[in-house]
């Protein structure tokens, strides 16, 4: 029996990431779905005949600026490729992608390790078209093209990740590149980024790559990992009962309810796309003017986000990771903060937000950005706190209020209950005071005597008696 | 040079989709043949350091500019109704086609 | 009034515009040759009587409204029936769209329509553009109003046809390998490829998308700039289309090539034998009376061209033509239990033999093993064929060849479509180089058969070639002849 240290585990992964311009690649229906069937769809992405490709401007420079993000090569001059493939979603029975000349060459970006930043090397990225969609029901199958052209950007890693949960990081550092220019929502739920995961093992030390297996269309990191890990497991055993058996090439996709990989039905000659550059599409000149501009204006990423939190807001290593692992969920932060007495405020806001609403809001089955707590009120929130209106325990309680009535404000809630209002009134506090130093005077006694906790616990009943 | 078999024509079938009847066949073979030794004279011609004709040669003329590309607005819309009067069978909207298989060998 | 259809076009436009004629006048004239002559000829796929005769009813009142009126005010038009017109079927002479109905019109048509150019119906062709003599079409078999017993050529043989019968006044066609100038040969008519991109592909379904061009078929050359004027322009909706407006071409019309050099590639026509030999060579002195000075020109690598285009042309067909499925358009036949079954019932019985050869011969060339040695092939050798012309055109103004080395063969002579493909060896080379090219008839032969000169210039030198052509034209002008039984 071997262990995983015996083996040289190699991964490619390929990830479709769903951009999110306004139009279509090709088409100028718009690239919006969910609408009834064949709404948002034009001559072009239906494949009329006599219609002809229109490159989206938009798409093109959202790709210069997702290959500036990963330190690439742009490439001057690329051109597109009619990829041949019969499909009842595709309504010209061919794609249009980019085999030859990709847009984008030789990238990298870097992901943390448990104790080293590795660099995950990306072979290229390109632009191409989606296909439409399937509907399958028992007699028939039914056919939409609202998501027919829309644009999609193939990102190709080398196959260079080692593990699972290397494959996982890359992925998520991808996907977090997207977000931070602005170039898609990489919302996994809705497909708009969906991986594909090439894998084949070999002993350690062996040079030459062996028989890969793909598994298509993961849309998420957990079934990545599950996948692969399944995967790696699989071919070990296999090579491990026969060193000399020779695992076939094939294509499979993952079930993530059976958690199972089943191989797909493969024609005879699918893989035989037949690439062939596309007549109608002249080549794509980039300008330098474009790509000066282009890197000018690119957007604060990731990772620059995370260190000025660390550096600026003094935030732990973990909460910026946390806060920054959605752009938006950044963006929220920030513009909490603004709310807040000042920067100082951000420890504070952090913890507020990713354990306190966080909790609140996985009690509740959301995601804490679909609570619809406008940004305004946590900022309210904190301030609260800080310039001692109410106590973290009151804050406690109206964040709860929160939660039921995302759209009002802290201070309103505070006002419509008595119990949260602070109390500063001597006139209302001295009696109770009194009392309760006539109900436990060996606590005096206590305190008198030097004894700290005497003043807590007497501090304590206080509160107990004015709730707070 | 090309020896074109009628079993290569049934490979193209199939990946053209096209299925001819068999009388067909063999006269397609033989007319492909035919084409294919034709067509076998370019390699004549030296070619090592030629390129390959691209779109670009279409610009090298006075006067000439390409095309701007479109810009991200939308425009003109093909409507429902107008798409699904040249579509064979539809049912509610959508494009309707015989029961598309789920993929079936489990892996395990 | 009833010589009207022996004018030219611009005569006809401006008999109107001037009042001296209605539209209605002009296209009841034009709708009663039809009627008389087509069943015979058998050039329209569709005759458009009543919204011909409404057109032409609304144009007389714009014209009574003393509203401007447009370039091709009143001109009866033929389009081949590749080229969308929106709401009418466009079948592409195939079975596979007899049903499809075209959801949006071509620019070109369009530009025509706004010019207040009148449609009189959709003209036969080769299914899909594909062949030369429009004997492929699955509809119907059009003849040489020349010679009834002969094909009119193809692929746009209806639109050759059409116009030298003289049954509409213009006509468009679609050239990928020749086929607007050899149907015009054939035909004893005039018609003009221009450089490619200079008219818009938006709405003409595709065969070879990098050698596909719209263009016009006319009794004169004049006629065929009228329409160059109005659809040669830059389109948005064509990615493919340059960027240049239209132009104007008949203020610059003159009979004078003093000065012009025309280039004569003499060893690649040396197996040119026979009449069109003759005829070709008294061409050139008509050239050389005019004022032109003839050089020599090496452009032998064209003779490669049949075998390059073959291999292009039918790879981007195959792609081009695979959208035709029966899944969104084409007739479905109810047997078909899976997807699969839908592709091949339909593509099978929608489209004819030289379609699915063409398919099948462009799949092989792009597939895997095989791509290399032909379609990278080809493209390689389409560069030196584009590069040959260009370095012929840096000491020449025009490079002159006939159009076709044979006139009209007898239907039915064919029965192995490969010796067809041969004789497209002097048209298809100015369609790899994206060069305009202008066919214009030159001289009956001795069975009566009609010969043309071919002119082709650099990229887009339109206007120039249009105007030698027409100085070719007037130095003996066929169209004063019309073909016997068409008068």
């Amino acid at each position: 029996m071997t262990s995983l240290k015996d083996w040289d585990v190699v991964i490619g992964l390929e990830i479709h990431v769903q951009l999110n311009t306004h139009t279509k690649l090709f088409s100028p229906a718009p690239n919006t779905f969910g609408e009834n069937p064949n709404q948002n769809i034009s001559t072009i992405c239906t494949g009329q005949p006599g219609s002809l490709p229109l490159l989206n401007e938009a798409a093109v420079e959202k790709a210069v600026q997702f290959g500036l993000a990963v330190n690439a090569d742009i490439s001057r001059q690329s051109s597109f490729d009619r990829k041949s493939y019969f499909y009842p979603d595709s309504p010209r029975n061919f794609q249009i992608t980019q085999f030859f000349h990709p847009i984008v060459k030789n990238g990298y970006v870097e992901i943390s390790l448990e104790d080293s930043v590795k660099k995950v090397e990306i072979t290229a990225a390109h632009l191409e078209d989606d296909a439409g969609t399937l509907k399958h029901f028992s007699s028939f199958t039914g056919v939409d093209d609202n998501r027919a052209g829309a644009p999609l950007m193939e990102i190709i890693s080398a196959p260079c990740l080692k593990s699972a949960s290397e494959a996982a990081l890359y992925a998520k550092e991808i996907k977090s590149i997207f977000q931070y220019i602005g170039a898609s929502d990489a919302n996994m739920d809705q497909g708009q980024l969906r991986m594909d995961a090439n894998i084949s093992v070999r002993p350690q030390g062996e040079t030459t790559l062996r028989n890969k297996v793909e598994i298509k269309n993961i849309n998420s990191f957990h079934f990545l990992e599950l996948a692969i890990n399944q995967e790696i497991s699989r071919q070990i055993a296999i090579y491990e009962k026969d060193p000399h058996a020779v695992i076939a090439s094939s294509t499979c996709r993952f079930d993530p309810v059976q958690k199972t990989l089943t191989v797909m039905r493969k024609k005879e000659s699918a893989e035989d796309y037949r690439y062939m550059p596309e007549p109608d599409i002249p080549p794509l000149m980039i300008e330098e003017e474009l790509i000066e501009r282009l890197t000018c204006s690119l957007p604060e990423l990731r990772r620059a986000r995370k260190n000025r939190y660390k550096e600026q807001l003094q935030l732990s290593k973990d909460a910026a990771e946390i806060l920054t692992e959605e752009k938006a969920l950044a963006d929220y932060f920030e513009e909490a903060l603004s709310f807040c007495p000042s920067s100082l405020s951000a420890n504070l806001l952090a913890n507020w937000i990713t354990i306190e609403f966080f909790g609140r809001a996985k009690e509740a089955g959301k995601h804490f950005l679909s609570t619809s707590i406008p940004e305004k009120h946590i900022g309210s929130l904190i301030t609260l706190i800080e310039d001692k209106t109410i106590t973290s325990r009151i804050a406690k309680s109206i964040a709860d209020e929160m939660m039921k009535k995302p759209h009002t404000s802290p201070q309103t809630i505070v006002q419509e209950n008595p119990d949260y209002l602070p109390m500063s009134d001597p006139a209302i506090i001295e009696p109770i005071v009194e009392k309760i130093l006539q109900d436990h005077p060996q606590s005096i006694e206590g305190f008198k005597n030097g004894k700290q906790k005497a003043i807590s616990f007497l501090v304590g009943q206080v509160m107990r008696s004015t709730k707070g | 040079m090309t020896d074109f078999t009628e079993d290569m024509l049934c490979n193209l079938e199939k990946m053209a989709h096209i299925e001819c009847e068999k009388n067909e066949e063999a006269l397609l073979t033989d007319s492909l043949k035919k084409i294919l030794d034709y067509v076998e004279q370019l390699s004549e011609v030296s070619t090592e350091d030629t390129p390959i004709f691209s779109h670009q040669m279409f610009l090298q003329a006075k006067n000439a500019s390409p095309q701007p590309l479109r810009k991200d607005e939308p425009g003109y819309l093909l409507p429902t109704e107008t798409y699904l009067e040249n579509v064979p069978e539809k049912t509610a909207g959508m494009i309707r086609v015989p029961p598309v298989l789920q993929p079936k060998e489990k892996n395990g | 009034m009833n010589q009207l259809h022996t004018k030219s076009a611009l005569a006809i436009r401006n008999l109107f515009v001037q009042g001296e004629i209605s539209a209605v006048e002009i296209v009841s004239h034009y709708l009663e040759r039809i009627h008389k002559y087509n069943p015979d000829l058998q050039a329209f796929l569709k005759i458009y009587d009543d919204q011909a005769l409404k057109k032409a009813a609304l144009l007389d009142e714009k014209r009574a409204q003393k509203k401007p009126l447009g370039q091709m005010a009143g001109l009866p038009i033929g389009i081949k029936d590749n080229t969308h017109i929106q709401g009418e079927i466009t079948t592409c002479g195939s079975k596979f769209l007899e049903h499809y109905r075209a959801p949006f019109s071509a620019t070109a048509v369009r530009l025509m329509l706004e010019e207040d150019a009148i449609i009189m119906g959709k003209l036969n062709l080769d299914e899909f553009s594909m062949g030369a003599s429009s004997e492929n079409s699955a509809y119907m078999t059009t003849k040489n109003p020349w010679n009834t017993e002969c094909t009119p050529g193809g692929s746009s043989g209806g639109s050759a046809a059409a116009i030298s019968a003289r049954l509409i006044a213009l006509a468009t066609g679609s050239d990928t390998g020749g086929s607007i100038r050899q149907p015009a040969s054939f035909c004893g008519i005039s018609g003009f490829k221009p450089t490619y991109g200079r008219v818009s592909r938006y709405g003409l379904v595709a065969f070879g998308s990098s050698l596909d061009q719209i263009g016009p078929l006319g009794a004169r050359v004049k006629d065929i700039a009228l329409m160059m004027e109005t659809i040669g322009r830059n389109c948005p909706k064509d990615p493919t289309s340059l960027k240049k407006s239209s132009e104007e071409i008949l203020t610059s019309f003159s009979t004078d090539m003093k000065g012009k050099v025309i280039g004569v590639p003499h060893k690649l026509l040396e197996d040119l034998k026979g009449e069109v030999k003759t005829d070709f060579q008294d061409s050139l002195k008509r050239m050389e009376s005019l004022g032109a000075t003839l050089v020599d020109v090496d452009l032998d690598i064209l003779r490669y061209s049949i075998a390059v285009y073959y291999i292009l042309a039918t790879a981007e067909a195959s792609t081009n033509l695979a959208r035709f499925d029966g899944i969104r358009h084409g007739i479905r036949t109810p047997q078909a239990a899976s997807f699969e079954e839908v592709y091949k019932y339909s593509r099978d019985s929608g489209f004819g033999q030289e379609v699915k050869k063409r398919i099948l011969l462009g799949t092989f060339v792009l597939s895997s093993g095989h791509r290399d040695e032909f379609y990278r092939k080809a493209q390689k050798i389409r560069y030196l064929i584009a590069e040959a012309f260009h370095n012929a055109f840096n000491k020449t103004d025009f490079i002159a060849m006939p159009t076709c080395p044979v006139t009209a063969f007898a239907l039915g002579s064919f029965p192995d479509p490969f010796e067809m493909y041969l004789q497209d060896s002097l048209t298809i080379p100015a369609s790899l180089a994206g060069l305009p090219a202008i066919s214009v008839p030159s001289g009956i032969d001795s069975k009566n058969k009609p010969m043309s000169l071919q002119i082709i210039g650099p990229k887009l030198q339109d206007a120039a070639v249009l105007q030698a052509g027409y100085a070719f034209e007037q130095t003996a002008p066929l169209y004063k002849t019309l073909p016997k039984g068409f008068l």
